[in-house]
């Protein structure tokens, strides 16, 4: 393991270049999340509400939160959707990505327009799946009666199919699967694919044996991604559902949201994000272990 | 045997076409509806307009200071994303590559902004911001669209810095290039998928960010768009029209800068292997 | 390793930094306010500065009028031949975002230096000492206090120390607005008790006159919704009209308000199109401007737009008619208006003068011929020409004196946790998956979640 050592040696000489790469992230982390995240722990473990002087009072806020049926709803619905993310809408993207690896004569365009959701901002998106499900004159309802469903059902506002429906808003992410694993996709060495071709694999064995393995870290990536970015998602439920009908639809950073600036209780909103990013960590963890990322090929 | 490959080649071009319908139909929708009249849109339909009708355009910019505000936009836009890319990426390359005490814990800070929720960083950064005087200024927005945009951008470059092997490297060393040449003229440039993929998520984070900007910037003069769709809605009276319109003339430029930024990611594409 | 405790110590320090900014702010103010002291060459006070927010921009319907106040002010208070006054404007597009970063600026004690406090922000700022108690100065002008009027004054000081911490800008008298072609249609006309206003419905829906008749919203704040709600509970009986005037209800459990929301589900259920639950406003105005329904409960502000010809077809608003709600009953309540923030004595004394023009006969004038917000006394008047071009509004002002039941609107007497919840509950009360009985329960229960929530 000659190559080894030589990478260590030179690398301890070079120590200083390594903390002078990593200053500036750090210091932007320190800025915006540390010190931030150090003022919420802190006032989450206190009565404050707007306007007033903050007074020490432990850990109720977090008893309080855990006897409050809305936010043991909100972890629930959270947890569902981060499951669905990181498995359904991922799957849909890494098959896009694979399919249109092949190259096929539209490739270049569906790549380009799949993202476009993504292009537009939340406000004009969340006015847009407002319409469209309009159970009078949305495009999605009248759809259904031209084939044949009378009375499709109020998408956001009915019980049974709220949260289904606020599922689908999240579907755009899976472009972003899908760019991420293409580009991940230009380090495979063509080599390989030329030898099972030859060898007489056909493209799906070649996608499945070969290219999904090869993707294993990053498909992991944006699996974190998607499990993480549900504990982001909040301006496309406020316009849709606001949470409801009751709290079918809450997730966590709305309850975060609603806390803070509908109750004005800051305190008590704190104490849930600090939930939230505890709970964030062990999906991050689990999924880690799950994909092994980090761990190089050999 | 060929009715399976049949049965396999209209599946997927049924999901094919539907990927097509679902990312441009609302694209499309918004297009249409910005030359409807507000009547038109709230009735449904998505037909053509009656009359397509500049109105929603003029009216646009005469209601919100949208030109004053394209400007903030891109300057924070594009600085953000420059620096996000390339001072991170220098971050995610000594994690990616080396073995050094303590790289596990900054893998695991850095990755611990994706799960801080926004709305409850919005009064501890107003106050820092405040502060540090960095309110009311387009740095101060750019510094937090840069940390917000911090996990991915690691995340996406560690990934592919894992995918290349290590001699090239060495042989760079043997061959007497310093750290930063290396990581600048060798690896850098090995990279650019994943650099102008990140750079779009960067670009477009920074480019629709809402509730930081309205939090973190108080006069028009640093005010970037997103704020400007919010001119357009107000309890009683909204123009959904001129909402439209004005969401148009802001895609327009962050589609261009996604099919530039993807002319980058494509290249590398298209050339297959990077190796070999 | 030494990365980690650079860490350490930065976090540390930009800690005590924060801690010390959040009181400093007001502080700073108060030296150069001297330094200004020392240069003013005249008899007027110094120059000030003031802060304000406004979410009146853009499309809101007093966006040209607040241009115009925030213009001629300056102009005022222009340095010549009074105090030089200017006004650092700060523009939050969006009433909800406005009151969002009003929570944000009053937990770290920089509230603008004229706000207004709706949305619970002036409770706490109240209770937390950091709002300004301006009878001094409203006791100091005969004339402004008459323009004011006495029930404005009273409003204003409806707190525990009965401070005046809040002046209003204009009173909302809201009926209902009603399609007059269909009313004939059905053969009906405004309904005088709660009775006729069900058959009035029955009649509408078997005449065929309109898709729906009712124009119902649950998304938002269910306003369209609330109105009918807020006249059922305010006209029934002396209970009844009590809460509906009281500020934040600590229980919705009574039989009056189980009974109206028992109402409201079968108005929801049989009487309105399918896209009511979970609504917004823009949809729910637009059925009745498009002629699908024949009933709107709203506010003298939407008459523009029935001869708008981007919102209503040509001639709509000859078939628009006003009434009061059964039983002459009307909301009828102070707006909220606007409030001062401590700070140093030049800026309080400064914006009492922002909110003196803003709300004396002058700025109630401009209020009601540009934004048509009803003026605080019946001092003023409309003009002829007003009243030619704003027909409804006029009818509306001469139904005012008839009203027997005044009444505030549920979002005026509702903690706002409860108001937000109730546009999550309405759905599941229309899908019959919560009875009455267990809604009002909930709406305790979300009360009860507010930081002003006293339980006593």
């Amino acid at each position: 393991m000659h190559q080894r050592e030589g990478v260590t040696d030179w690398m301890n000489i070079k120590k200083r270049w390594l903390v002078l790469f990593l200053l500036p992230a750090t210091a932007v982390f320190i800025l915006v999340y540390a010190i931030p995240v150090s003022m919420l722990t802190a006032t989450s473990l206190t009565d404050w509400i707007v306007a007033s002087t903050p007074h020490f009072n432990g850990i109720d806020n977090y008893i309080r939160l855990f006897h409050d049926p809305q936010f043991l709803s909100a972890i629930k619905n959270t947890l569902l959707w981060m499951l669905l993310q990181s498995t359904l809408h991922i799957s849909i993207g890494v098959i896009a990505a694979l399919i249109l690896a092949r190259k096929k004569f539209y490739w270049k365009f569906v790549r380009t327009v799949y993202m476009f959701p993504n292009i537009i901002s939340s406000a004009a998106i969340g006015m847009l799946f407002v319409m469209l499900f309009n159970p009078s004159f949305g495009f999605v309802n009248q759809f259904l009666a031209a084939i044949g469903i009378e009375n499709a059902p109020n998408w956001f506002a009915n019980s049974k199919t709220a949260f289904g429906a606020v599922t689908i808003t999240w579907l755009p992410f899976a472009a972003t699967v899908t760019i991420l694993v293409m580009a991940e996709m230009t380090s495979i060495d063509g080599a390989i694919l030329e030898a099972a071709r030859v060898d007489g694999a056909t493209e799906f064995q070649m996608d499945v044996y070969i290219v999904l393995p090869m993707m294993k870290n990053i498909i992991g990536t944006t699996a974190i991604l998607g499990a993480t970015s549900m504990l982001q998602k909040l301006d496309i439920i406020l316009m849709t559902t606001n949470g409801g009908p009751g709290d079918l639809t809450l997730n966590m950073p709305l309850y975060v949201y609603k806390t803070a600036f509908t109750a004005k209780q800051f305190g008590l909103a704190n104490a849930s994000g600090v939930v939230m990013i505890l709970m964030g960590l062990v999906a991050v963890g689990l999924i880690n272990r799950i994909y092994g990322i980090g761990k190089k090929e050999c | 045997m060929k009715v399976k490959k049949i049965i396999t080649k209209s599946c997927i071009f049924v999901f094919i076409l539907l990927i097509i319908i679902i990312s441009v139909g609302p694209l499309l929708w918004v297009l249409l509806a910005s030359f409807k009249t507000n009547r038109e849109i709230l009735n449904g339909g998505v037909g053509l307009p009656e009359v397509f009708s500049f109105k929603n355009y003029s009216d646009a910019l005469k209601l919100a200071p949208i030109l004053q505000f394209y400007i903030n936009s891109i300057l924070a836009g594009v600085g953000s994303t420059l620096a996000n890319v390339f001072f991170l990426s220098m971050a995610a390359y000594v994690i990616a590559r080396f073995q050094w005490k303590g790289k596990k814990f900054f893998r695991m800070i850095f990755s611990l902004g994706l799960l801080i929720p926004g709305a409850a960083l919005l009064q501890p950064l107003y106050q820092t911001m405040t502060t540090l005087k960095l309110h009311d200024s387009l740095i101060g927005l750019s510094l937090v669209y840069i940390a917000l945009g911090l996990p991915t951008t690691i995340y996406v470059m560690s990934s592919f810095f894992m995918t290349i092997p290590i001699e090239l490297e060495e042989s760079a060393y043997l061959d007497g290039a310093g750290f930063f040449r290396t990581f600048a003229s060798i690896i850098l440039p090995l990279t650019k998928p994943a650099l102008g993929t990140a750079a779009v998520l960067e670009f477009l984070l920074a480019w629709n960010e809402f509730q930081f900007a309205l939090t973190l910037t108080a006069s028009n003069a640093k005010r970037t768009l997103p704020i400007a769709l919010y001119y357009f809605k107000s309890q009683f009276a909204s123009n959904y029209g001129a909402m439209f319109a004005a969401t148009i003339m802001v895609v327009i430029p962050s589609i261009a800068v996604y099919i530039l930024l993807q002319e980058q990611v494509v290249s590398g594409l298209s050339s297959g292997a990077v190796k070999g | 390793m030494k990365l980690k405790s650079i860490v350490a110590w930065s976090l540390a320090g930009v800690i005590c930094l924060n801690l010390i900014g959040c009181s400093d702010g007001k502080n700073k103010e108060t030296q150069s306010a001297v330094r200004e002291d020392q240069t003013a060459e005249n008899d007027f006070p110094a120059p000030v500065e003031l802060s304000i927010s406004t979410f009146r921009v853009g499309t809101h319907s007093a966006a040209v009028a607040e241009a115009r106040y925030f213009k001629e002010f300056q102009e005022y208070y222009n340095g010549v031949d009074r105090q030089k006054i200017t006004l650092k404007v700060e523009e939050m597009p969006s009433d909800e975002e406005y009151y969002n970063q009003m929570k944000i600026r009053a937990a770290s004690n920089t509230l603008p230096d004229v706000f207004e406090g709706k949305d619970g922000v002036l409770e706490l700022a109240v209770e937390n000492g950091i709002a300004v108690d301006m009878s001094k100065y409203v006791n100091a002008d005969e004339q402004y206090k008459k323009e004011l009027g006495e029930s404005t004054i009273a409003f204003g000081s409806d707190w525990e120390d009965g401070g005046l911490y809040n002046i209003s800008y204009g009173l909302q008298a809201i009926g209902y607005f009603y399609n007059k072609e269909m009313f004939d249609k059905a053969g009906i006309s405004p309904a005088k008790t709660w009775d006729e206003w069900t058959s009035n419905l029955e009649a509408l829906k078997a005449s065929d006159a309109c898709k729906a008749p009712l124009s119902m919203m649950t998304g938002e704040n269910g306003w369209t919704t609330n109105l009918i709600l807020a006249s059922i509970i305010g006209t029934s009986e002396e209970a009844g009209n009590r809460f509906m005037n009281t500020r934040y209800v600590d229980t919705y459990q009574t039989p009056e308000v189980m009974d109206a929301f028992s109402q409201i589900q079968e108005m929801l259920q049989e009487y309105s199109l399918p896209d009511a639950v979970g609504s917004d406003y823009a949809t729910a105005a637009n059925h009745f401007l498009n002629e699908d329904t024949a009933i709107i409960a709203n506010g003298p502000w939407m008459t523009p737009d029935f001869s708008d010809p981007d919102k209503a077809a040509e001639g709509f608003d000859q078939k628009v008619g006003v009434a009061l709600f059964p039983k002459n009953g009307a909301i009828y309540q102070l707006e909220r208006g606007y409030s001062i923030a401590k700070s140093t004595k030049e800026k309080e004394d400064a914006a009492f003068k922002f909110i003196q023009f803003k709300t004396n006969a002058y700025g109630q004038t401009i209020h009601l011929e540009e934004a048509g917000v009803l003026p605080l006394t019946s001092d003023i008047q409309m003009s002829e020409d007003y009243k030619q071009n704003n027909p409804h509004v006029a009818e509306l002002v001469e139904l005012l004196d008839t009203i027997e039941y005044k009444y505030q609107t549920i979002d005026t007497i509702s903690y706002p946790t409860a108001i937000s919840s109730l546009g999550t509950l309405y759905p599941q009360l229309v899908d019959g998956s919560l009875t009455a009985e267990e809604l009002v329960r909930l709406l305790d229960d979300a009360a009860a979640k507010d930081a002003s929530y006293k339980n006593e």
